[in-house]
């Protein structure tokens, strides 16, 4: 426990003093000093537009951090063997891949903190400057949850990016195959649900579908910026199976990733 | 050697300049705002495929796509659109809806544009009614489908089974059925053409919900005893 500790801060560190975060965070600040305007632009319902901007950049931002920062500084670790200045200690290969996850993770729980308030914060403003103009249901507890669920999406994305990272011979392809995963989890279940409803739900593509849609996190179920807009509620029983269903997820690509990592020729 | 370098990059900078100057000053006579707000977006596949596209960021899509219309047709006079821009109005304001079907100012500028505008009330009730089925806590999507049904369409029965004013003060409901009802009994009024106007100005301000959507019922009570009465003469000030 104590070394998977280590890791975890040594990577929490690492990352936190990487400029290509301190260049996302002001992205972000830009894009919510941008709220103002862009929401000011519409003649109703400003507080969704101020959560529409708010969330996306909140989105793109945690995007770029796993692709770029996350995959990088793995492939960095093995690249030029890193790896084994950790390795060398008495450390289990799976602890090393568990502390990681939690550095990042971590790291990915601050930036969504510090993104989520700076949202909130152009929110509120917006909302208290044209009170009118507000979604009549909007609510903080579920701006808070749809957060909350945006950061489990983001464990799973985590969790698929350091298996890649680990299998792949290179960054590039471990970036390639995240972004898949983000850009399959996000359609997989539309497509499925489209093909259903217009065509034949017993064809074999809407079959194959099914079959990806197993292996491929479902990442859809995690965007809840429109309940977040609107204020919509969100059912218990949905929420609850989402995050078991994320936790389940990511405790078995994690397993995967350690077994396969512990395999793993270095040289 | 550095000079050299020196003297022939400033050399290359001030052949490029003039020639970075004269590009310039093309494009920005090419793109005038008039000419930018004739190009009326193009969007050529089916709706599905936008929705599946746009992934995680359809609400902000959506936003976008309102934005764009609205800095098109606010930007030139609607009735100067033919009907093939105003198909590609209607496919925008359909994949907006598919994107997402709560917005209020998509469905506001439907009912705007797609109405009065277009002249195409079978389209907007269409598209008003996947928002209905969403946004079910707003009296505005059903008042817009029974209007339009009434209005356009002359078909007061599908109007008033439409006209659930959910969430809105009963004296509301009361005070629109009313304005339906009075409108159909003054036989004469509506042939008069300054008396068409004011209805029909009335009816906008009623429709576009802009005094109704914040809940007040004051001025749709005096905009129907003024329009009943033949009371005031200019509602440019409220429409």
């Amino acid at each position: 426990m104590r070394n998977i500790a280590l890791i975890a801060r040594i990577t929490f560190q690492e990352a936190w003093r990487n400029r290509i975060l301190l260049s996302i965070l002001l992205f972000a600040a830009g894009i919510f000093a941008l709220n103002f305007i862009l929401a000011d632009s519409f003649n109703y319902e400003l507080s969704k537009v101020a959560v529409d901007v708010s969330m996306s950049a909140i989105s793109i931002c945690t995007l770029l951090i796993i692709i770029i920062l996350c995959i990088n500084q793995l492939g960095r670790d093995i690249d030029r063997r890193i790896v084994f200045l950790f390795l060398a200690r008495p450390l289990a290969r799976h602890e090393y891949i568990i502390g990681k996850f939690i550095g990042f993770a971590s790291l990915l729980f601050l930036t969504e903190l510090i993104l989520g308030g700076g949202g909130a914060l152009s929110v509120w403003v917006i909302s208290y400057l044209k009170p009118a103009y507000t979604v009549v249901h909007f609510s903080w507890t579920i701006f808070a949850m749809a957060l909350l669920f945006h950061f489990v999406g983001c464990l799973l994305l985590l969790a698929a990016a350091i298996l890649f990272a680990i299998l792949s011979t290179s960054t590039l392809l471990a970036v390639l195959c995240t972004m898949g995963v983000y850009f399959a989890g996000h359609y997989v279940e539309r497509v499925i649900h489209l093909l259903t409803i217009s065509g034949n739900p017993e064809s074999p593509v809407v079959q194959f579908l099914h079959a990806v849609s197993w292996v491929i996190p479902n990442l859809a179920a995690f965007n809840l910026k429109q309940h977040a807009a609107y204020g919509l509620t969100i059912e218990p029983p949905m929420a609850t199976a989402t995050l078991l269903y994320g936790g389940i997820y990511i405790a078995i690509v994690l397993t995967t990733t350690a077994f396969l990592f512990s395999r793993k020729e270095l040289s | 050697m550095k000079t050299k370098q020196t003297l022939t990059f400033v050399v290359v900078l001030l052949l490029l300049l003039p020639g970075y100057i004269v590009a310039v000053n093309m494009l920005h006579q090419e793109r005038t705002p008039e000419q930018q707000e004739r190009d009326i977006r193009n969007f050529p596949f089916h709706q599905d495929f936008y929705y599946v596209a746009a992934g995680e960021f359809a609400g902000l899509i959506a936003d976008f796509l309102y934005l764009d219309v609205a800095a098109t047709l606010g930007g030139r006079r609607a009735a100067l659109l033919d009907e093939d821009e105003w198909d590609k109005i209607e496919k925008i304001f359909t994949i907006a809806v598919h994107l997402d079907p709560y917005f209020e100012p998509t469905f506001r500028a439907i009912q705007a544009y797609l109405t009065w505008s277009a002249k195409r009330p079978l389209r907007a009730i269409a598209l008003l009614e996947k928002v209905n089925e969403k946004r079910t806590w707003h009296w505005m999507p059903p008042f817009y489908i029974g209007f339009n049904h009434y209005f356009f369409l002359k078909d007061n029965w599908k109007a008033s089974h439409n006209c659930h004013l959910r969430g809105t003060p009963g004296r509301c409901i009361r005070q629109c059925s009313h304005w339906y009802q009075s409108l159909t009994e003054i036989d004469g009024y509506n042939r008069k053409p300054a008396g068409k106007t004011h209805v029909q100005t009335a009816y906008r301000s009623i429709a576009g919900g802009i005094y109704p959507g914040r809940g007040h019922c004051k001025v749709p009570r005096r905009l129907w005893r003024e329009s009943t009465f033949f009371v005031g003469s200019d509602y440019n000030g409220v429409s």
